[in-house]
């Protein structure tokens, strides 16, 4: 998926895996950014009696890059605590959910705010309440504006933050994807699909009606942005401390030491399908600024060929280019430097020569009236790659332009093959369970458990 | 840019940059402030070339017991034995890690291990 148990090591690390990274000019606030980093997968909205929360043992952070030299200028933190009322009964509310400090909900969730930056460390916040889990009609009756509208908190410094559960933004026809690559709309022309008399169907939202924990944050353009720079980079990551001892007297871990990096994430689907297997644990302890140690990756990923293999023989120039050991600058570009002026016509999110994964926001870019998901290739300069809004469609984007889409940026002389626009999952924006929001925090309302059951 | 670890020390660790290192359950021992591994009587603790300029030698006090008083009640501190032979041995207390070299701790605490 986007970045949904993308590795092996953080597959089996839930509360530490980031999921998703948005970053957009707020559209009905464009003085302000927001940021958004996803994570605890994939969550069943019936998740009872233990329902899902951030992890207390995790170092979540957000990190912006203001200079381009793809080091943190800015980091938000967020740290987490469980409070539970009442030990002795297993259940995760006794009652109605009326309000965040309902004494019906037995396990609520609190978490502070420290914004860090060259002029020191800020504490933004702190026993910030986190909404529950959305249970049901009957536990948690008129959740959006009961619980979730009342978790939207303002800090110190004037900015706004949410942390707690969203419904799942990010769609994408997953059980295709990894069936050798059948994309379902366009299936006739997979080389195995086809030899088997396989047809075009509509694509499946593989993450419909789930749930996942974002943690939000709008703030003023002018507190994420310096030095006149317009472009920033951001990236998210998630630390544990180095040591754990599974205490037998109080069944609880033992945490100790620094804390060290076991996931993050800025462009999506990075780490997903252009970083290979052997590669993935470890790339989710780099840091951004390391990652020319990965650029082969991106200069010729394994997916172009991919494409070109399995749906040959539909990908001639494609093909040609990967027997001509085309280097993929333009991919180097998008993902790693961001795009320079003068190749998009009055676009850049070109930060600078360091090539680090970073998700690039021109905060100068006004929000689009008419957005397009298919974003900067689909004329919409406001969207992804150009930061990332919650309704984009960045699996197509990213299958297009490792097919080829975006190569005649940087080569001229290369002609995209025509199947290249028939690449596709199948879905839109449409295709998640519920709307998206027009406001902060622009995720939709979580499914309930009792009309969400599997 | 501060480390994401408001009170941490200086790491010695000599490991890659933000890779984190596999820990051998075995060799991992705990103990609270006040019991063993505090208590353990350190002669020398010889810290790695990041530290020395800083920590060149620590006299933790041969047979002392005391704990330090801004170590509190009940507060972990982890002990790794790395490499028992070289006497290697990381120590972990709330956000801070440092390593020392003592071969004959690193003895003593693989023997405490049988």
């Amino acid at each position: 998926m986007s970045s949904h148990r993308e590795a092996p090591e953080i597959s089996k690390d839930p509360v530490a895996d980031s999921t998703d990274l948005y970053a957009f000019v707020s559209p009905d606030k464009p003085g302000h950014v927001t940021l958004i980093a996803n994570y605890v997968p994939l969550q069943s909205p019936a998740g009872g009696p233990n329902f899902y929360e951030f992890g207390d043992d995790v170092l979540y952070e957000i990190h912006i890059d203001t200079s381009g030299n793809a080091e943190a200028d800015i980091t938000y933190q967020f740290r987490f605590t469980t409070r539970v009322g009442d030990p002795d009964t297993f259940l995760y509310n006794t009652g109605i959910i009326t309000s965040l400090s309902s004494p019906a909900w037995n396990r609520k969730q609190f978490y502070s705010v420290t914004r860090k930056d060259g002029k020191g460390v800020h504490h933004l916040g702190s026993n910030l309440r986190c909404p529950p889990c959305n249970i049901g009609p009957l536990s948690t009756p008129s959740y959006a504006s009961n619980l979730a509208q009342p978790a939207v908190h303002k800090l110190a410094d004037g900015s706004r933050v949410f942390a707690g559960q969203r419904a799942e933004g990010f769609y994408v026809d997953l059980g295709s994807i990894f069936d050798l690559l059948d994309l379902r709309p366009i299936q006739e022309l997979n080389i195995f699909a086809k030899a088997i008399g396989l047809t075009a169907m509509p694509g499946v939202n593989s993450t419909k009606f789930v749930n996942v924990h974002s943690i939000a944050l709008q703030v003023p353009i002018s507190k994420v942005t310096s030095h006149k720079r317009p472009v920033i980079g951001v990236w998210t990551t998630a630390s544990r401390q180095r040591v754990g001892i599974r205490d037998q007297s109080g069944g609880d871990t033992v945490w100790s030491g620094p804390h060290t990096q076991v996931s993050r994430l800025g462009n999506p689907l990075i780490n997903e399908v252009i970083i290979p297997m052997g590669k993935k644990d470890f790339w989710n302890t780099q840091p951004p600024a390391h990652d020319k140690q990965f650029a082969q990756y991106y200069a010729n990923p394994e997916l172009a060929g991919l494409i070109a293999a399995i749906y040959a023989p539909n990908f001639p120039n494609l093909q040609a280019a990967i027997k001509a050991g085309t280097v993929r600058a333009d991919l180097e570009a998008i993902l790693l430097t961001g795009i320079p002026s003068g190749i998009v016509p009055g676009f850049t999110n070109f930060t600078g020569s360091v090539q680090a994964d970073l998700l690039r926001l021109n905060t100068s870019i006004k929000p689009a009236k008419s957005p397009n998901p298919l974003g900067v290739i689909g004329g919409d300069l406001a969207g992804f790659p150009n930061g990332r809004r919650v309704f984009d469609d960045v699996v197509t984007v990213e299958l297009r332009a490792v097919a080829g889409a975006t190569l005649p940026l940087v080569d001229p002389s290369f002609t995209p093959d025509k199947a290249v626009n028939a690449i596709t999952d199948g879905l839109t924006d449409k295709s998640p369970g519920g709307p998206y929001l027009t406001q902060f925090p622009y995720l939709g309302v979580p499914y309930d458990g009792f009309d969400h059951p599997s | 840019m501060p480390a994401p670890d408001d009170a941490a020390v200086p790491i010695a660790s000599s490991a890659p940059s933000g890779r984190p290192e596999s820990l051998s359950r075995r060799s991992v021992l705990r103990g609270a402030a006040g019991a063993s591994a505090a208590g353990l009587a350190l002669t020398t603790l010889a810290v790695s070339p990041a530290l020395a300029a800083s920590h060149a030698r620590v006299d933790v006090g041969h047979g002392d017991e005391r704990v330090p008083d801004h170590i509190a009640d009940g507060e972990a501190v982890v002990v790794h034995v790395r490499n028992i032979r070289a006497g290697e041995i990381d120590v972990y207390r709330g956000t801070s890690h440092v390593r020392v070299v003592d071969r004959a701790l690193a003895a003593r605490l693989a023997r405490a291990s049988e």
